[in-house]
């Protein structure tokens, strides 16, 4: 009888194993950890017009710190190995501000449009910031 | 002291092997109630017609079933900018209005009927009814709403007509194209990887309670992922097809069966099985394939196709004649080169008036000529920036008569 009721126990507990690592909740927002604050980009999109192939081609978005904690910028992640991102600093001091430049390969031709996403220590985290133009001959 | 080790280990061995089958049994139960039965669909590849493009002595220009024309200029508005042709991956139009899938600019534009800007469905952004990457749109007739398929992370936008986010789910596949199936509750999606749930197969689909029921066609081998986004799902005259990538064949879809209905053959320059991918880029204009916009009416077979370029042809389905934008007979063929959609009962392309601009100017005589009304609309918006599209009927065919 103790053996039933103890292996009854083993798949109960191994079911539930099973069952909590199918359901656990995946939790990617690096933010949580940190204490959090505010901040406003200074435009979504930057439409850079037209531009010759092969040119030199950024986009500057501005990050402010409109929160009371500091602002950490942890990660810019373009959308595509056609785009670099640089962040000008990590860390924003409260009511001050960050620029994060996004730079495009001009080698094809036509329209394109590029994003990237800004992983911060805010409740609307991650930003999208977004570059189009079109490269010419 | 050996023996009062070992027997409780002989015990539960005689326990294990008593209650066996009992845990089987319960094991097989869990799992049938935690996971549906996914079928795998049937393919079938008897019966279907051959589109021989390739045969020059049947080749006739595009223009010569053209019926009537209208051009549509896409107002200028700053909000109403499209990226190029190209990226122009679907049209809908439902309620008097057309929705415009930008592929470039990750956007939904509503026009009305004679191209004025309306609003967006959606926006840029990470939010709820907001996204980063855009696929696909559908039109959900039944719910008179509008299905936005979007990626990075994948899920599925439900749209009224007007704009209001109603619904938005998340998708554990990462699709490129979904269509609603005939019946109006199923949708097929066309899977781009591999995962425990869609394994290595291209197209899904689910039941009316967003569970996968069905998954067909394997992935082409060698195709990395960017090919692989060269199918395409194309719901015509009330049926579905598809288009695996770089696949010439384009197969009805019945549930959870698809039969080869049509086939292209561009001859020698058809790709080969299974080509690899240096095979693929060193000799791709070498290559033709169908790629983005199938049509098919009681009288036409219209689709797009890559050949060194954008090309578009019809079959005639009584007389087999091909026509094609790429025949020479005709200069104003070139303005029938891009992808195409049924729109309103009628059939519609876009036009880059302004990439265009050159060839127009030089054959505006015979624009004159041909269609009046779309030569009276080119003179007199000569500032159009954005793109345009042309809305075009095709001739009836008589099946009393025989077509030459």
């Amino acid at each position: 009888m103790k053996y039933t009721v103890f292996l009854a126990a083993v798949v109960f507990l191994v079911i539930s194993i099973i069952v909590y690592v199918r359901n656990r909740p995946i939790n990617n927002d690096a933010s949580e950890s940190k204490e959090l604050t505010s901040y406003m980009v200074s435009s979504k999109l930057i439409d850079v017009g037209e531009v010759k192939q092969r040119s030199k081609i950024e986009a500057r978005f501005t990050v402010y710190n409109t929160g009371s904690k500091q602002l950490l910028i942890s990660k810019v992640a373009p959308d595509c190995h056609c785009t670099v991102a640089d962040a000008e600093k990590a860390v924003v001091a409260p009511n001050d501000s960050a620029v994060i430049i996004l730079r495009y390969d001009s080698t094809r031709l036509g329209p394109f449009q590029s994003s990237a996403l800004i992983t911060l220590n805010a409740k609307s985290s991650p930003a999208l910031i977004v570059m189009r133009g079109n490269v010419i001959p | 002291m050996g023996c009062s080790f070992v027997r409780p280990w002989l015990d539960l061995k005689h326990w294990f092997m008593k209650y066996l089958p009992i845990y089987f049994l319960l094991l097989s139960l869990l799992e049938s109630c935690g996971e549906r039965k996914i079928r795998e669909g049937l393919i079938e590849e008897t019966n279907f017609t051959q589109i021989q493009v390739d045969s020059p002595a049947a080749s006739e220009p595009i223009t010569a079933i053209i019926d009537s024309l209208e051009l549509i200029n896409l107002e200028d508005h700053e909000n109403a900018v499209l990226s190029e042709a190209a990226s122009i991956s679907r049209i809908l139009y439902f309620d008097k209005k057309l929705f415009v899938l930008d592929n470039r600019y990750m956007s939904i534009k509503v026009f009305d009927l004679h191209g004025k800007y309306l609003y967006a469905l959606g926006d840029l952004g990470i939010g709820r009814g907001e996204f980063t990457n855009i696929q696909d749109i559908v039109l959900d007739q039944k719910h008179a709403s509008i299905l936005a398929l979007c990626n990075t992370p994948s899920k599925l936008i439900t749209f009224s007509s007007t704009g209001e986010v109603l619904d938005e789910k998340s998708l554990p596949f990462f699709a490129s194209n979904v269509v609603i199936a005939s019946n109006g509750d199923k949708l097929y999606y066309v899977n781009q990887n591999n995962s425990p749930l869609s394994q290595h197969k291209n197209i899904l689909l689910t039941s009316p309670d967003d569970e996968l029921e069905s998954r067909l066609f394997d992935f082409p081998k060698n195709v990395n992922g960017m090919l692989r986004f060269t199918a395409g799902l194309y719901p015509s005259g009330g049926k579905i097809y598809f288009n695996p990538p770089l696949s010439n064949k384009f197969y009805e879809m019945a549930g959870d069966t698809a039969k080869a209905g049509f086939e292209v053959n561009f001859g020698s320059h058809n790709l080969p099985s299974n080509p690899s991918i240096t095979d693929l880029f060193g000799k791709q204009k070498s290559y033709s394939f169908p790629l983005n916009g199938f049509l098919c009416d009681d009288d036409y077979v219209g689709f797009s196709y890559f050949e060194s370029g954008y090309h578009t042809a019809f079959l005639n389905r009584h007389t087999h004649v091909i026509y094609k934008s790429s025949n020479v007979s005709d200069s104003l063929n070139k303005l029938f080169c891009n992808a195409m959609y049924e729109c309103a009962g009628k059939k519609v392309m876009i036009l880059d008036c302004k990439k265009l601009s050159p060839f127009i100017h030089r054959n505006l005589a015979a624009i004159k000529e041909s269609y009046p009304n779309v030569h009276q609309k080119l003179v007199t918006d000569t500032m159009h920036k954005n793109l345009s599209l042309l809305m075009f009927t095709t001739k009836k065919i008589r099946l009393n008569h025989t077509i030459p």
